[in-house]
């Protein structure tokens, strides 16, 4: 199997998937990977196609093109083997309402092998349902819809977990009591957890990594910098000599241009590189970020505002 | 690997939890229970056979009804409630869920039929004791004989009815449609026959309302529009066979974006 950077195997890998309904081209080209252990924020307006593109990862839909593993395994090809790593929620947890929530994962738990009574009182404790677990789920508010929904999600202990703007419904407390038990997940069982919004504040305070999709097509996947400072983002240094200021900053030069060198630096780097370039005799006529930091790019993927 | 009799589980669950399905089957107890009581008063000579057709002929209509429901309901409740997509997530392929749901379906109907044709027996033997059947059985066969064959022939009528019922409810994802079709189907089914018989063309014989009410190949006599019960059944199986297929094509392609 083919390693990434000397660091592990992907968990899931999208190549090149493309989705067409009629004549419309609703995901284009997609290609990023999941790195194992991480929560994955899947960031994008309402519409881009965040669910879509889990509904093709857990095969409810078909790729027009392209190919899905998870955990090398591929969804079209090999499905029962790829699904069997996944638990998720798809848009809303939709469960049967007739059924007490118990009856509901008693259902899922008879369909995966080795999922005891055991694991299911584990679960409903770990969710905090306990309570309330023997009720049918008619009488549940959303909130207990979606602890359930999570449940059922986490019944198999599945490598993948898929959630699917999990934080809909959810009231302050519970979206902090989901994004600690998510990283809980992530950090101490090990289960990558993919998570979709179109809140950048909910993913940069859940996320290790996002991945930004505008109309179907990936606008950048990047790590999320949990202290501002720290993120480094291409900065250009305006200066007279290019070419000396290259030989100065020997190997922390990116690219050269006319009129500048361009540099990876996060703040204090930034300060440091101009005070060799001064020191050495080179003018710096101006300081400015080429890249744009996380925020500035999903603003303009979602046009200056957050759609709420 | 977990059983695919688990499978068939969860479905019977679906089906036996909802209060829905008791109402459903209370009503096939009730009924000829009192039927049969207020005929024990009120009739002078009651006769133990006529009792169990004219209620076998209600509660079979009623029972293919509630089948009609429930095979509608089958994969089309799955998707208006949202609930298809937790169901597909699982490492089952999509071939299997849906056989486990036809079995399940296929077993409501024999259960029922199974428990409703021992009760009218047993109830009417209980009331009015054996005896001559009188006119309500056809010459030459033995009342037990006939009854026993006139449910095999319902049998396999309402599996047809409801797997027809289940395939439009797979195709369409629409409960309302697989039963609005299905209940046409069974209750218009008389006339159409008689409408179609009115065009003198071959194709006619092998529409599928000719040859529902294939108990009327028992009585000796009254063969329809020359039709043999073999060539009946043969049509019966095309279209079983027809509906299945469908069901599953569908099924096993559809984008799910419920
Ligand atoms: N079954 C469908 N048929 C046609 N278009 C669809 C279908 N499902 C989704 N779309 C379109 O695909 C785009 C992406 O939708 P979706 O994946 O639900 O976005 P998101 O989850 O990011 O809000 C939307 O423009 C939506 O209108
Ligand atoms: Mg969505």
């Amino acid at each position: 199997m083919e390693r990434h950077g000397g660091g592990a195997e992907p968990v899931v890998r999208l190549v090149n998937v493309t989705k067409r309904i009629g004549k419309r081209t609703i995901i284009d080209n997609l290609t990023f990977d999941v790195p194992p252990g991480e929560v994955f924020g899947f960031l994008g307006p309402n519409g881009s196609g965040k669910t879509t593109t889990i509904r093709m990862m857990v095969g409810l839909m078909r790729m027009t093109s392209g190919e899905i593993y998870i955990k090398g395994r591929s969804i079209r090809t090999e499905f029962e083997a790829a699904v069997r790593q996944v638990g998720a929620i798809v848009e809303n947890p939709e469960m049967y309402k007739f059924l007490t929530g118990y009856q509901n994962l008693v259902h899922y738990a008879r369909m995966l092998p080795g999922i005891g009574k055991r694991r299911i009182d584990e679960v409903v404790e770990l969710v905090g349902l306990s309570d309330r677990i023997h009720d049918k789920v008619k009488t549940y508010s959303l909130g207990m819809r979606q602890r359930l929904g999570v449940a059922q999600a986490i019944l198999h202990r599945p490598a993948l977990l898929v959630l699917d703007e999990p934080t809909n419904g959810l009231d302050p407390a519970g979206i902090r009591e989901l994004r600690d038990y998510l990283r809980h997940l992530a950090k101490h069982e090990g289960t990558t957890v993919l998570v979709s919004s179109h809140l950048l504040s909910e993913m940069e305070l859940m996320c290790d990594r996002v991945a930004i999709i505008q109309q179907g097509r990936l606008v950048d996947v990047r790590p999320i910098r949990r202290d501002a400072g720290a993120e480094k983002l291409e900065i250009l240094f305006e200066v007279d000599r290019p070419d000396t200021a290259s030989e100065v900053l020997d190997g922390v030069v990116l690219r050269t241009e006319s009129g500048g060198i361009v540099v990876t630096a996060g703040r204090e780097e930034t300060a440091d590189i101009n005070a060799r370039l001064v020191a050495a005799g080179v003018r710096v006529y101006g300081i400015r970020t080429v890249t744009k930091s996380l925020e500035d790019q999903f603003l303009e993927v979602t046009g200056g505002g957050r759609i709420g | 690997m977990a059983d695919f009799l688990n499978l068939v589980r969860n479905e019977n669950m679906k089906i036996y939890y909802r209060v829905r399905t008791w109402v459903m089957s209370a009503i096939l107890l009730v009924l000829p229970l009192a039927m049969s009581i207020i005929g024990r008063f009120v009739d002078d000579s009651p006769n133990m056979w006529s009792y169990v057709m004219l209620e076998s002929g209600l509660m079979t209509m009623l029972l293919s009804i509630f089948a009609v429901v429930m095979a509608a309901d089958s994969v089309a409740g799955e998707f208006s409630n949202g609930t298809i997509k937790l169901l597909l997530i699982r490492p089952w392929s999509r071939n299997k869920i849906l056989l486990s749901k036809y079995l399940a379906l296929l077993c409501y109907i024999v259960l029922n039929l199974a428990v409703f044709f021992a009760l009218t027996l047993l109830l009417n033997f209980v009331l009015f004791g054996g005896g001559d059947s009188g006119s309500s059985i056809p010459s030459g066969w033995s009342p037990f004989g006939y009854v026993t064959a006139w449910y095999g022939l319902n049998l396999i009528e309402m599996a047809v009815v409801a797997t027809m019922a289940f395939m439009i409810s797979s195709v369409f994802r629409s409960g309302g449609l697989a039963i609005g079709l299905s209940i046409f189907a069974l209750l218009g089914s008389g006339i159409i026959s008689s409408l179609l018989s009115l065009i003198d063309k071959p194709w006619i014989d092998y529409v599928l309302f000719m040859h529902f009410g294939l108990e009327r190949y028992l009585n000796a006599g009254e063969l329809f529009r020359g039709h043999s019960l073999g060539f009946s059944l043969g049509v019966l199986a095309g279209y079983y066979v027809l509906f299945l297929a469908l069901s599953w094509y569908v099924f096993n392609r559809r984008d799910v974006a419920a």
